[in-house]
């Protein structure tokens, strides 16, 4: 028998508006008191790469994230955590098709969706592949979510029940726009082995988190440091002098330009006996006649 | 997957300033801090710093596409039509319908020719002519009653009659009208499922048609005529009465002909040309049918075991079907016309 092998990843091609990008700060790895949290503009920091070639064209998967400076000012650890766009709306209605009593899906009132992502709703199928997430009482269930499987502008139709004087909403399928869209979720059939056993889709006016699954989440962690291997070289290899005169002890790198000056002196009582020989750092206040071209010359 | 990025002195180009020094510049380190946090003229050091990432997508194509099984099917063996013209504005609709079904064969079929002519369908196939005059749309409905309630099918169609716009949608829309139950009076739409998908075939129409060139053989000798002009120019060669083609032109240089719509140029070398345009898949040659999604195996549906070694998938059951039990089918016959279509036989 032949195996039919195939890859299931891909490299995403997702829009910057459907990413959520939302930053935690810590100056410490052992700092959990004082974490900074905050969301930033995918579509702002998020660009994609185009093709070099075909110039219309996603490059596909590469992104470059350009991260303001404003928002990284400390030395300490960033967490980025990017994820699909979270959108938060309600559930109108669950129902089933007029026409087929046994599709149940539920219905979402445009309204209710924020604005910035109702274009999703208003073109028929634009939401297969959505997550559906529940939330009670505030709190998101926890690992349970439904998968979208079709969604068209619906309108309900009212229906006289057999032996009673119930009525019952049905919907069913236009092609107009109206502010009322069916999805259909998987799964929600029963299983053949227990057809009472019906899978939860959402009840009406609970609140629901749609969200694309067009790529991963993923979380990068950008560490701000003063030092990296290339400056502690320059402490130990680069140029130096020493001014006898005022002491200023100064650190070059390869190309001679300034890495660090220090004050160098001693510390004696008063018997004139030497306590302490000193070196300490002059920060930003660097003596610029000590450049080293200036000294050698 | 996390990345880890580490940013240091060695990421920023602006990690050194220069100062003049009697009129020598110099160059000075900055701090990491100092290049985000400082300004030189009232201006951040850097606004940004960029890092390329990559988004990767993991898909599940979880469950499997097919035809639907119910009331689309069962359309076409409910209920149906199709039309054509005799002249560009004299059309003839075949009613197509299935009339040998208990539900379907003592029906009354009413015509509706969308001009204003309404008619009971006595006759089969049925003929109308349209008014002339300019380009018109129409929409033909046919109304079937029956003991369970009224089947109405809809086809828009143009006159003149042009093949190149018979229809958007070939399959028409239908609706059944329950005469009983919950559902009485309420027009139920068979057209339900991806009618969007159906809708969007417009757009992978190439409007304007393209060309399609390349090698082949030459095929000259299909049109070739009995008697001493074995190839006469314009004359159109029939086979079966069916329009096969003609000698375009002959020469020294090329003989160039047409065969069913596909242009052929010969040359005295051998080589043969053909040439035709293409619209790409349109409305025309593209007959539409539903598709649905079957679930597999994610906590709520779990496959049929089979246990003989023939498999009968069963469509859905609707109000029509008589119910027989499966014993009472006895020849491969009984079966197709019980089921109408609606059984699949596999060996398995």
């Amino acid at each position: 028998m032949a195996i039919g092998v195939y890859g299931t990843v891909r490299p995403s091609d997702v829009s910057p508006e459907d990413v959520e990008i939302i930053m935690i700060y810590s100056p410490s790895r052992d700092q959990t008191e004082t974490i900074v949290q905050k969301k930033l503009s995918a579509t702002t920091l998020l660009k994609p790469y185009f093709d070099d070639v075909n110039t219309q064209e996603l490059l596909g998967g590469l992104y470059n994230l350009t991260l303001p400076a404003a928002e990284f000012t400390s030395i300490g650890f960033y967490t980025l955590y990017l994820r699909p766009a979270q959108i938060r709306t309600k559930i109108s209605d669950c129902g089933i098709l007029s026409a087929l009593p046994n599709v149940k899906g539920i219905v979402i009132n445009l309204d209710e969706v924020p604005d910035d992502f109702r274009n999703k709703f208003e073109k028929a199928q634009e939401l297969v592949g959505y997550r559906v997430e529940y939330l009670n009482n505030g709190q998101k269930v926890p690992n349970f979510f439904r998968i979208v499987t079709s969604s068209f502008f619906c309108e309900p139709i009212v229906t006289n029940e057999t032996n009673t004087s119930q009525k019952t909403i049905r919907y069913r399928y236009v092609e107009n726009n109206t502010n009322l869209v069916f999805l259909t979720l998987s799964p929600s059939n029963s299983p053949s082995n227990k057809t009472n056993a019906v899978p939860f889709i959402g009840q009406p006016g609970q609140s629901i988190i749609i969200s694309n699954t067009y790529f991963n989440p993923t979380t990068l962690e950008v560490e701000i440091a003063e030092h990296d291997i290339s400056t502690l070289a320059v402490g130990i290899f680069g140029n130096q002098t020493k001014s006898v005169e005022d002491g200023i002890y100064t650190i070059y790198d390869s190309e001679n330009n300034i890495y660090k000056q220090y004050n160098l002196f001693e510390v004696r009582n008063q018997f004139n006996e030497l306590l302490y020989e000193v070196r300490e750092d002059r920060g930003s206040d660097i003596d610029i006649s000590k450049n080293f071209d200036n000294i050698i010359e | 997957m996390l990345y880890k990025i580490k940013i240091t002195p060695e990421s920023f180009s602006q990690i050194i300033k220069y100062v003049d020094y009697n009129g020598k510049e110099v160059g000075v380190y900055r701090t990491v801090s100092e290049v985000l946090t400082g300004t030189t003229n009232n201006q951040p050091i850097i606004s940004s710093f960029n890092i390329p990432i990559l988004l990767k997508q993991n898909y599940v194509d979880f469950g499997y596409y097919s035809e639907f099984d119910g009331a689309i099917l069962q359309k076409e063996t409910v209920l149906n039509f199709v039309f054509s013209a005799i002249t560009e504005y004299e059309y003839l609709v075949l009613n197509t319908s299935n009339n040998l079904n208990n539900f379907t064969k003592d029906a009354n079929y009413v015509i509706d020719w969308g001009d204003g002519t309404i008619e009971n369908l006595t006759t089969n196939p049925i003929y109308h002519t349209y008014s002339t005059g300019g380009v018109e749309y129409y929409t033909i409905v046919i109304t079937q009653t029956n003991n369970f309630g009224t089947n109405i099918i809809k086809k828009n169609v143009i006159a003149p009659f042009d093949t190149t716009k018979v229809s958007d949608n070939p399959n028409g829309t239908a609706e059944f009208i329950p005469s009983g139950g919950p559902w009485k009076g309420t027009p139920l739409s068979y057209d339900y499922i991806f009618s969007g998908d159906s809708g969007s075939l417009e757009d992978y129409v190439n409007t304007t048609p393209t060309q399609i060139s390349g090698y082949t053989y030459s095929k000259i000798k299909d049109l070739a005529s009995y008697g001493t002009d074995t190839y006469p120019v314009g004359k159109p060669i029939y086979i079966d009465n069916i329009l096969l083609g003609q000698i375009d032109s002959m020469s020294t240089e090329y003989s160039a002909y047409t065969i069913q719509n596909i242009s052929y140029v010969d040359y005295p070398n051998g080589l043969t040309i053909f040439n035709v345009e293409t619209s790409g898949l349109t409305t025309s040659t593209t007959t539409l049918s539903g598709i649905t999604k079957d679930e597999v195996l994610l906590k709520s549906v779990s496959s049929p075991q089979i246990f003989s070694n023939v498999f009968i998938e069963r469509g859905k059951v609707s109000g029509y079907e008589k119910v027989l039990r499966l014993g009472e089918v006895k020849t491969i016959e009984d079966l197709e016309n019980y089921g109408y279509g609606f059984f699949k036989l596999e060996n398995k």
